[in-house]
């Protein structure tokens, strides 16, 4: 495993970034556990029960048995499930908040007959909902977090309400999942290098990253862009391409997480490409990582390659591999530099 | 990426008056039958009128309009659905063009109080 040192974060995976190999035809949840295992990409395991655990939310026994044995035979700690709030699976209606928190509720018992300590989910930003998921998480004794991930940040009037809820409530078990896609300095080159490649126009390309880094809200942001494309003559499908540069990639200042610290229950490592330097060019990680070691976060970090959606130019698995390699050499520096400024 | 892979490769046979082929979801992860919006599937240019198109999942065999109601019906990530498109006189063996737009709502992803639609076209050349 990628270990750290005690009283650090932890490393691990969620099984997200190995999304295009579960499309290969030798695939197997199994298969692929075991290859996690064998490349160090734990301890941590989180997974996408929608993904990977076929009819999903229901687990049985023998399968739940099978599944614990193999995380334990493999060195590999359950750490989060990966839930859904299905709110539009109906065509009729949106479900309710009573069928949303029992949509949720079947979820965490399913994560928790297979040993994950916490599920989490977007959610109802309703008081009545998240009292219902205080009544649940103490119930099933698990943890819950609701991921802050582009388009949000920190102070974002959408976590700035969820913070507000989970103060009125005051339940310790309920918390957030910092996503580092909120927290970005740059749009990613792998993703630039795609959509040149597929043959987007240069000049829209030129336009939305100038957009990205100019210093305006995010409406400012998406009405320039789509005024400035249609004036450049741009397809809707190229806009509505490029529109999700400006929404999947947030420009928060790292150092920002360390408010939202005392409340996080655990960690996606939100990445996109590690060069042959072996940084994530977009992603300040250095920042990051002292944010976690200053707050004392002990938890752990999945490893979520995102880039999949756009390429497949890497394996999930090297990717992943790269940055445990940038985290861990992170992590050593930034416990070198607390301890001597004696924060522990 | 997971667009190239809408029409299985290699799924494609010919039958007395159809032809069939597997397709795959464009997402990461298992969606209600109620999410599969939309499926258009033109094979040599030809299309096949939508609603004579059927899907065969685990069994069940149904049409587009069944799907609305079916949220409790799930499409597994990893299964390819068989698409039945009847075509009179079937299709020559050989090599045929197949052109499938899938549009699915994400149920999940809601903005602006309209839930994401995603729609995919997959292009491939295929021999039956």
């Amino acid at each position: 495993m990628t270990t750290t040192q005690p009283g650090l974060p932890k490393l691990g995976i969620t099984l997200f970034s190995l999304t295009l190999e579960m499309r290969r035809p030798d695939y197997s949840l199994e298969g692929m556990i075991r290859r996690v295992a064998e490349l160090d990409l734990g301890p941590g395991l989180e997974v996408v029960g929608f993904q990977s655990l076929r009819g999903w939310p229901n687990v049985d026994d023998d399968f739940a048995t099978s599944f614990r044995d193999l995380l334990e035979e493999s060195g590999l700690v359950p750490t989060a499930m990966s839930m859904n709030l299905d709110l539009a699976r109906r065509r009729d209606r949106r479900m309710s908040e009573d069928e949303g928190l029992e949509y949720l509720e079947r979820q965490m018992e399913g994560a928790k007959k297979l040993g994950f300590p916490i599920g989490k989910s977007a959610i109802l930003s309703t008081p009545r909902f998240v009292e219902g998921l205080a009544r649940i998480t103490e119930r099933l004794d698990m943890g819950f977090g609701v991921e802050v991930h582009s388009p949000d940040s920190v102070d974002s009037p959408h976590v700035a309400h969820l913070r507000e809820l989970f103060d009125d409530v005051g339940s310790p078990q309920l918390g957030f999942v910092p996503d580092f896609s909120a927290s970005m300095h740059d749009v990613p080159p792998s993703l630039v290098k795609a959509h040149r490649e597929s043959g987007m126009p240069e000049e829209l390309i030129a336009l939305v990253a100038d957009v990205w880094h100019s210093d305006s809200t995010m409406p400012e942001k998406f009405g320039r862009f789509h005024e400035e494309a249609k004036a450049l003559g741009a397809s809707p499908g190229d806009v509505g391409k490029l529109n999700m540069v400006l929404t999947m990639h947030g420009r928060m200042d790292p150092r920002r997480w360390a408010e939202l610290m005392p409340q996080v229950v655990h960690v996606h490592g939100k990445f996109y490409w590690i060069d042959e330097d072996g940084n994530e060019p977009s992603i300040d990680h250095d920042s990051i990582m002292n944010v976690l070691v200053e707050a004392g976060y002990d938890g752990y970090v999945s490893s979520e390659w995102e880039g999949h959606a756009y390429t497949d130019a890497a394996s999930g698995y090297d990717l992943c591999r790269g940055h445990h390699d940038l985290m861990r050499r992170l992590l050593v520096q930034a416990a070198e530099t607390a301890g001597a400024a004696g924060a522990h | 990426m997971l667009t190239d892979q809408v029409i299985a490769d290699g799924s494609l046979h010919g039958e007395a008056d159809a032809f069939t082929f597997g397709l795959r979801m464009p997402w990461y992860r298992a969606l209600p039958l109620s999410s599969l919006e939309g499926l258009e599937v033109r094979i040599d240019g030809s299309a096949v009128p939508s609603d004579e198109l059927r899907l065969s999942l685990e069994g069940s065999t149904y049409g587009l309009a069944d799907l609305p109601p079916l949220h409790d019906r799930w499409w597994y990530v990893a299964d390819a659905a068989e698409v039945r498109a009847p075509k009179p006189g079937g299709i020559t063996e050989g090599r045929h063009e197949l052109d499938v737009t899938i549009a699915l709502r994400i149920p999940y992803i809601v903005e602006s109080g309209h839930p994401l639609v995603m729609r995919e076209r997959c292009v491939k050349v295929l021999s039956s």
